[in-house]
């Protein structure tokens, strides 16, 4: 997933010339757009595609022994009473007002189901980045404190490995070493006491801080590397200065903006693994409702959690993006 | 005098020095490794003397001569299983990076070389949003659609379903990296000599241009099959996958997740198995970026 978030996170550096509020505004105008686009796509995409299963789509969906009420009710859920250009005009339409869709096992809107959830899941991608961020900077840092080469390259291999291991599987080594082994973690589960939630929070979100690390160290690391070889950082030791205050003074400031970007850009992977680390660990988060949605066929639910999740990383990764705007001194200065 | 030692200057351009003398042994490895397993999938059964599905012993059985990983709740053989999955598990990744990586190089190089740029700009935007949503939530919405029962053109079955959700997302990337690659190289002297030769449109984007693009969309592949196997993998424990008895590493996994404290051998093989794939391929895609890096740098 790591190299995903280099591909998107190199967005951004075709729109590093134009600074400044002209470049913010053309931002928002793009987020706009992508959503409009991320919501047609899905709801045209859906419709589209349930049409060119062969077979009728609803018994797929339910199965052989789904009862003859249900699939008429799939049925129409799906759209399939309707022509198409009126199927996809009347979702877009309940979309824009809000309504991504009703669970066809509870009734309950989608969107209630997700406001639940949601926070849940935000916790835990939270808790995430901040022990990835807590785990790479001093990893990222090392060529900043005299690092040989070969030190560097083990590193850098050792990030290969780790990015490797899919953030599942790093969750399961680690449920079987905290937990079954140390008994230090509950086996999964959730708590919905604050204090308490942190006992069950703590080893999924490292699990997903280690998927996350990889990515960052690289970032941090290639930065620091580069840095080290400019010439502000060759004078600032020349002058006799504090390793301490180098790294807090010289390079962090540098370091910490494509460390902004990044988390931006990977807000869709970030969500995307939550929701696996959740099934596994069984936090009743959108993972879960992912899940229980899965299992009872409640395609629904499935597509309005999508189109949600969708317009939700499009605000958040334009949010870090006019944050790092602001935090840029270089933009602030025009 | 100074607080840090000199010798951090020079340790601070590692990476031209290390591109030298870095052969190709790690891919060398790395292929050997995936080369075992594949050879394995075909052996194991044999070895063993029970297919993958043969009910061989009682349930639950620790490792033994007989079994070497052990058997699980059905009285199956681990060994046979863990190496049999790597059918579903390498086609799964192979295909979908594959056929992704075709997709995406020809529609990306398509919009890079066009003359309108528009067509680029069409096509960000849609691998914008397709980028923009969790690809777990989009791959299962698409299998959910689709549903996962049914075999095609003789594959297990679920596995063409897997396939048709990763291809659908997993192209965006590939066009991206085409179009910038294939619209930086629009402007080299070769292709302007190319053009000056007078050969056609689709010679020279077919010719001259794709290949260099492939060099590069071709190494984001083998990182991409690593994680299009752990997204594979991933799939049972959301309730999606390839549905059982055919062995896979995830299905195997999300059975053994019960027993884990007492049959821990359920999980841990085919665990470790996924993970020596995917690290010997991640190794492989590491070394070809240092390859393709270093080609490029030279060109220039």
């Amino acid at each position: 997933m790591s190299a995903t978030v280099e591909v998107i996170s190199t967005t951004p550096s075709g729109h590093g010339r134009q600074r400044g509020w002209k470049r913010l505004m053309r931002r928002v105008a793009r987020s706009v757009l992508q959503l409009v686009i991320v919501v047609v796509l899905i709801v045209v995409g859906t419709a589209v595609l349930v049409r060119l299963v062969p077979g009728d789509p609803a018994q797929s969906i339910l199965g052989m022994q789904a009862t003859p009420e249900s699939l008429a009710a799939l049925r129409a859920q799906l759209g399939l009473d309707q022509q198409l250009s009126s199927q996809i005009l009347s979702q877009l339409s309940g979309l824009m007002h809000g309504d991504f869709g009703t669970s066809m096992t509870t009734q309950r809107p989608v969107i209630s189901m997700v406001g639940s959830a949601l926070p849940i899941t935000l916790s835990l991608v939270v808790t995430g980045i901040l022990f990835a961020l807590v785990i790479s900077f001093p990893l990222g840092l090392l060529p900043a404190f005299g690092m040989g080469r070969r030190g560097i390259h083990a590193l850098r291999i050792s990030m290969v490995v780790l990015v490797a291991i899919p953030s599942f599987l790093v969750g399961i080594y680690l449920l079987i070493l905290f937990s079954v082994q140390l008994h230090w973690a509950p086996a999964g589960g959730w708590s919905k006491d604050g204090l308490n939630a942190l006992r069950y929070l703590w080893l999924p979100s490292l699990a997903l801080a280690l998927f996350m690390t990889p990515i960052f160290v690289r970032s941090i690391e290639r930065e620091t590397t580069r840095l080290m070889g400019e010439e502000f950082v060759e004078a600032a030791i020349s002058r006799g200065i504090s390793r301490v205050s180098l790294i807090t003074r010289h390079l962090l400031p540098n370091v910490l903006l494509p460390v902004i970007t990044l988390v931006g850009f990977s807000m869709a992977v970030l969500i995307g693994g939550a929701v696996i680390i959740e099934a596994l660990y069984g936090i009743p988060g959108i993972g879960s409702v992912v899940v229980t949605a899965v299992g009872q066929r409640d395609y629904p639910v499935i597509v309005g959690v999508t189109v949600f999740t969708g317009i939700f990383t499009v605000v958040i990764s334009l949010i870090t993006d006019v944050v790092y705007t602001i935090a840029d001194p270089r933009v602030r200065v025009q | 005098m100074t607080n840090i030692p000199l010798n951090t200057l020079v340790a601070a351009q590692p990476r031209k020095r290390r591109s030298k003398e870095r052969g190709s042994m790690p891919i060398v490895a790395g292929v050997l490794v995936l080369v075992f397993f594949i050879v394995m999938s075909f052996l194991a059964p044999i070895l063993v003397g029970h297919g993958p599905n043969a009910v061989s012993g009682p349930p639950l059985d620790p490792p033994s001569p007989g079994h070497p990983f052990g058997t699980d709740v059905l009285g199956r053989d681990v060994f046979a299983r863990t190496f049999v999955a790597v059918h579903v598990d390498y086609l799964a990744a192979v295909l979908g990076a594959l056929i992704s990586l075709a997709i995406g190089t020809i529609l990306g190089t398509l919009a890079g070389t066009a003359r309108r740029t528009q067509w680029g700009t069409v096509l960000m935007r849609v691998t914008d949003a397709l980028i923009a949503v969790p690809f777990p939530l989009l791959i299962l919405m698409i299998l959910l659609t689709v549903g996962n029962q049914v075999s095609v053109l003789g594959t297990a079955p679920g596995v063409f379903q897997i396939l048709v959700g990763v291809v659908t997302v997993g192209w965006s990337i590939y066009a991206r990296l085409a179009r910038a690659e294939s619209s930086g190289l629009r402007s080299r002297e070769y292709v302007i000599a190319a053009e000056l030769m007078g050969y056609g449109k689709y010679r020279i984007t077919f010719r001259h241009i794709m290949p260099a693009v492939i060099a590069v969309t071709g190494t984001y592949a083998v990182a991409d099959a690593v994680m299009i196997v752990g997204f594979v993998a991933s799939l049972p424990f959301l309730g999606a996958g390839v549905p059982p008895p055919t062995p896979e590493w995830g299905s195997m996994m999300y059975e053994g997740r019960a027993s884990i404290v007492s049959a821990w051998w359920q999980v841990i093989f085919p665990a470790l198995a996924l993970t020596v794939s995917a690290v010997a391929a991640s190794i492989i895609a590491d070394g070809l970026l240092d390859r393709t890096s270093k080609k490029l740098r030279r060109h220039e």
